[in-house]
């Protein structure tokens, strides 16, 4: 009897490996239910490019492979791996079924890294392998932290031509997204994407990252306008905000031209009805768009009580204000259309710090511990760093709170909050208290 | 997430409920999980027809899944499965619409005898690529108004539309409408939890 399972087991080894030799095709593994085997007929599936193993099996053979592979491979730490090749081929054979099984298993996931790096396992294989494990667990960490690692030895690489690492994003990119579709807050997935992008950075050749990152907006904005609950794609949006803030002209041109919407107008529209009315700013909506980003910015945050000498790059600083209004747009929208999500309020408040944090960075402002402190440049007020910096006086935060940007900000914010709470949003008392006590407007509210 | 999975039309007879037409959007699931999750969503779309009263309508929520269902006055139902993040209104309206056009494209006469193979409606699976974004099928619609949203019963779980004494495990086990390997499915999915509506 026992006999007869081990033959079996070796068959399904067998079969397993049969299918996996034509890997670059494959594109799913999963485990099928199936109770017993009721047709005496191979438990090994390959249909359409996936392989499946059904259910009834799965516990002989991962009994079978797990045990092999610890009495054999892994246990004598004294007999160092010269010998391996031997063994070898057996090796990857019970490692793929093992993983493909069970890949929450770092000790088996180290075992292949070895072989890569004995040149016994091959990079692109590798890639597929991990792949086809995440067809079937798109959360499994494990096997990102494996390609990554293949990924960022691939990358180290200068030579490597620009197409070829265009191939390798996109596959990258193809992953994620299956990968965050099948599984909603899947940390993992947008965890993998974000390092992606980050690795990219430091590539040496002139792959165009900017493009990229434009790509990588426009997909989150789309993505989160669809997922309004799920965190781990709000924050990877919020990382590619982040990117756009400071692309070459060249990209932004790029940028405008692949939205379908103004952003310049977006923001005069949303200055324009929220402009305090006690001020004597009599700028219309049309007059506005005829500003230069300069005289905009002058507008909106008047007064700079810049203790130092660098000069500000108001074109920078107005595209990140467009950026950042209009994602507050969308925001309002989204906020109106699907009501009590939680994560949407998150995202608000993520927008919010930013603006904040580009108020007092113009006027030359960090809040520490609570209070609002000068901040010495680093660049011209070299000496002074040691010294302790001193507390803002009162004069100057009422100027900050008296600025147009400011203040429409707030009118903004109060509109928002008093048509969501009259629709029975307990988010909206929430977002208040937030803006309050957190970033210590309690003051000025 | 806001997906819809699976929209239908059925028809409510006196002791069954048969499938008029139905489209599927099965995408995020493996391919062997394909077959046995469309049985199962036409099973459960059966199931809570036949247990909603004509001329009312109904939300179920299961896990991540949500069920909406409409029966008319007439015994014409529609059923939208998607996850709990789709507005249930939006949901609603966009059913009313489907039956509205169901109903003016086939004759009513035909309702009781007629099975998916004989009815010909083709734009339900241009309808469910449509509905993916419910912003953009809100403004297409354009009924928004007509529908008063506290007039939908929501329930929290399937258990809860079932008639007393039933389990859903049972009905299951009972029905021949669902392939051996989908039951071996549903059972996996319940014990694990996960990957399986309802």
């Amino acid at each position: 009897m026992e006999e007869d399972k081990f033959a079996l087991v070796e068959k399904i080894i067998k079969d397993v490996h049969n299918v996996l030799s034509k890997i670059a095709e494959l594109y799913a593994f999963d485990v099928v239910p199936m109770d017993n085997n009721f047709q005496n007929k191979s438990p090994v599936l390959h249909m359409e490019n996936c392989l499946g193993l059904e259910s009834w099996c799965v516990k002989h053979v991962y009994m079978y492979c797990y045990t092999e592979l610890m009495d054999k491979y892994c246990m004598k730490p004294n007999r160092k791996s010269r010998k391996l090749a031997f063994g070898c081929e057996r090796l990857i054979k019970l490692l793929n079924v093992t993983l493909l099984l069970k890949p929450e298993n770092n000790s088996l996931w180290n075992k292949r890294r070895e072989l890569v790096l004995q040149a016994l396992l091959d990079k692109t294989v590798e890639l597929h392998f991990s792949r086809l494990v995440l067809s079937r667990k798109p959360k499994c960490n494990e096997a990102y932290a494996y390609r990554r690692w293949v990924l960022d030895s691939i990358l180290q690489d200068d030579t490597l031509p620009v197409h070829n690492i265009e191939s390798l994003v996109n596959d990258e990119i193809v992953i994620c997204n299956l990968a965050s579709d099948k599984c909603p807050n899947n940390y993992h997935s947008w965890n993998h994407r974000t390092w992606l992008l980050n690795r990219l950075t430091r590539v040496k050749s002139n792959f165009d990252i900017d493009s990229l990152f434009i790509k990588e907006y426009h997909f989150s904005e789309k993505w989160t306008s669809k997922h309004v609950s799920d965190f781990s794609c709000f924050h990877y949006y919020q990382f590619c905000l982040k990117n756009i803030y400071s692309l070459s002209d060249e990209s932004w041109k790029i940028l405008q031209s692949s939205l379908n919407i103004n952003l310049r107008k977006v923001l005069v529209k949303l200055l324009a009805t929220n402009f305090p009315k006690d001020l004597t700013i009599q700028a219309s909506e049309e007059n506005l768009l005829s500003y230069s980003e300069e005289n905009l910015m002058k507008l909106l945050l008047a007064y700079a009580n810049k203790n130092c000498k660098c000069v500000v790059d108001y074109v920078q600083l107005c595209r990140k204000v467009e950026i950042l209004f209009h994602s507050l747009v969308l925001n309002d929208e989204l906020i109106r259309f699907y009501k009590h999500h939680e994560t949407l309020w998150y995202h608000r408040r993520f927008i919010l710090h930013e603006m904040l944090m580009v108020m007092y960075d113009h006027f030359g402002l960090v809040r520490c511990k609570g209070a609002l402190v000068k901040k010495s440049c680093k660049v011209c007020y070299f000496e002074e760093l040691r010294q302790k910096q001193p507390k803002i006086v009162r004069y100057d935060s009422n100027h900050i709170y008296s600025s147009v940007f400011f203040n429409v900000i707030l009118t903004h914010e109060k509109k928002i909050i008093d048509e969501r709470r009259t629709d029975g949003d307990n988010f909206a008392d929430r977002h208040e208290k937030y803006l309050k006590f957190v970033e210590a407007l309690n003051s000025v509210i | 997430m806001v997906k819809v999975y699976a929209l239908a039309v059925l028809y409510k007879g006196v002791n069954s409920a048969t499938v008029l037409k139905a489209a599927y959007n099965l995408q995020s699931f493996s391919f062997f999980q394909k077959g046995s999750v469309q049985e199962f969503m036409t099973f459960v779309s059966k199931t809570i027809v036949e247990r909603t009263q004509p001329a009312s309508r109904q939300s179920v929520k299961e896990g991540e899944y949500m069920l909406q269902v409409y029966v008319r006055a007439d015994n014409l139902a529609g059923v939208l499965i998607s996850d709990h993040e789709y507005p249930n209104r939006v949901a609603h309206t966009l059913i009313t619409k489907v039956l509205d056009e169901f109903s003016a494209k086939v004759p009513a006469s035909n309702w009781a005898t007629a099975n998916e193979t004989s009815v010909e409606f083709p734009v339900l699976p241009e309808y469910l690529v449509k509905f993916q974004n419910p912003r953009e099928a809100d403004a297409l619609t354009k009924i928004q108004d007509d529908l008063d949203e506290t007039k939908i019963i929501l329930h929290n779980t399937i258990k809860a539309v079932l008639d007393r004494g039933e389990h859903l495990d049972e009905l299951v086990a009972k029905t021949d409408s669902l392939s051996t390997s989908s039951k071996a499915f549903y059972k996996t999915a319940r014990k694990t939890n996960s990957c399986c509506n309802f």
